[in-house]
């Protein structure tokens, strides 16, 4: 079990979160559901380590191996699709079999056509496919999701979700995913945790 | 089709305009000339004379080529010490603020101070790729700091996540985000540096280098060499330029940039 206990975090004079507390279990997929802008994204940049300026603990994470996808894709540009994957994997999988995972996971999202293309040749949406391509061929114990649908339109939020509960099915971790998108959360987790107000807080769980 | 039409049309006008301007200038110097003693402004006929007359010979083009190399030298030189110091005073504070005052203490100390200071210390065979350098360095060393302080810091962070190590960082993410800003220091420093190292070869009066001419030039008050030489200065600077400029087009990097 990942818990954050008593976690403080504020930016200037604005509070963020206050003495606040969750636990995620293991295994599930937990997706943290609140208004735009209401500092859910801090949650994951907590849980991932990008923001350590806090105060109050996190249990059981520090010894887990973190995937994230984010908002956007973060591709380099000047790395093709293949090398994009390998730019992550390279060190965490033995050299001999890493050209084979690359293959492996852009066959998953589709993309194995365009291995070699550079990022400024795909639209959005296979660049987010690209992203949860890194995500899940890179090995993780806990995979966050920060809004990964965001801005795409209909056909291809509905296509990256199918993938994405195919790609979770598949591989059953410990899945976070931040969203404003009740029917995302509906269909994805196990458990929606819904965050309301300034300081943040969990106003009920289903 | 018809885009490169007009772009050719275009690029033969700008040309046609720039002969033009050239050939004015040409002018404004042969009246000068005439009213002037041509032991202190030969003509551009007499100029052009002596220009030919220096390409018949061989030793002119070891004479330039010994003279780029000491540029080459120099720039090279400048390139691994301002991206190396460029990226560690990106990376630390402290590193930067250590090294602000020779930064300033250089960009501020006329070059003549530093050729004279340079033959004191060092052998005077390296004063004029020295001198180069040293003008080369606050160039890309500043474009280097504002490349470092230019990259993705979403990439960075993504990078942090999936613990990428700080060298592969560098190495593909990094130094390709700078490189167009190493690109341009790059570019910038290549005139500067040049007439910086031929400023030295004249002042250290180095054998077999183009300031060692124009220096005979003058003290042997062969005017027309001085100005041939100077010429040949000028055709080299602008050779450089455009090859490196060349290289960096081929290079397709700012190709990939586009639409990220």
């Amino acid at each position: 079990m990942i818990a954050l206990s008593d976690i403080t975090k504020a930016f200037d004079d604005l509070v963020i979160l206050d003495r606040f507390n969750l636990k995620f279990n293991m295994k599930e997929v937990t997706c943290l559901l609140g208004p735009s802008g209401c500092g859910k994204s801090t949650i994951l940049k907590i849980l991932s380590t990008l923001d350590t300026e806090y105060s109050g603990s996190i249990e059981g994470i520090m010894d887990k191996r973190i995937s994230f996808v984010f908002q956007e894709s973060r591709l380099l540009p000047w790395l093709t699709v293949g090398e994009n994957l390998k730019y992550v994997l390279e060190g965490h999988i033995p050299d001999k079999y890493l050209q084979a995972r690359v293959e492996y996971f852009l066959e998953k999202v589709e993309l194995i056509d365009f291995m070699n293309e550079y990022p400024n040749t795909l639209s959005g949406g296979m660049k987010q496919r690209v992203s949860l391509a890194r995500a899940f061929a890179m090995p993780h114990d806990v995979l966050l999701l920060d809004e990964p649908f965001q801005g795409l339109d209909c056909e291809l939020k509905e296509q990256l979700m199918t993938l994405l509960e195919k790609l979770i099915e598949e591989d059953r971790k410990t899945v976070v995913m931040v969203t404003h998108d009740i029917l995302e959360a509906r269909r994805l987790a196990n458990r929606i945790v819904f965050l309301t107000g300034q300081p943040l807080q969990v106003a009920r769980e289903e | 089709m018809r885009a490169s039409t007009t772009n050719n049309k275009k690029m033969k006008e700008r040309k046609f305009d720039w002969l033009l301007v050239l050939g004015l200038w040409l002018i404004v110097w042969s009246l000068i000339s005439l009213r002037v003693s041509a032991f202190y402004l030969p003509s551009p006929l007499e100029t052009g004379k002596a220009l030919f007359a220096l390409f018949l010979l061989k030793e002119t083009y070891i004479i330039i080529v010994m003279s780029l190399f000491r540029v080459l030298a120099g720039l090279i030189l400048a390139i691994f010490l301002g991206v190396t110091t460029g990226l560690l005073a990106g990376v630390s504070t402290g590193v930067y603020k250590f090294l602000q005052p020779i930064l300033v203490a250089i960009k501020s100390t006329p070059v003549v101070s530093f050729i004279i200071l340079a033959m004191i210390y060092m052998n005077k065979a390296y004063v004029p790729s020295f001198c180069g350098m040293l003008l080369c360095y606050p160039i890309i060393y500043y474009n280097v700091i504002e490349g470092y302080r230019t990259v993705d810091s979403e990439l960075i962070n993504m990078s942090k996540v999936y613990n990428v190590p700080m060298k592969r960082q560098l190495l593909r993410l990094y130094i390709p985000s700078m490189a167009p800003y190493i690109f341009a220091g790059i570019l910038t420093s290549i005139g500067i540096g040049w007439k910086g190292t031929i400023a030295a070869e004249v002042i250290s009066v180095l054998q077999t280098s183009i300031g060692n001419e124009i220096y005979s030039g003058k003290i042997y008050l062969d005017t027309e060499a001085v100005f041939s030489w100077t010429i040949i200065i000028i055709i080299c600077s602008l050779a450089i330029e455009k090859t490196t400029k060349k290289l960096i087009l081929k290079n397709n990097y700012y190709e990939r940039f586009k639409v990220i």
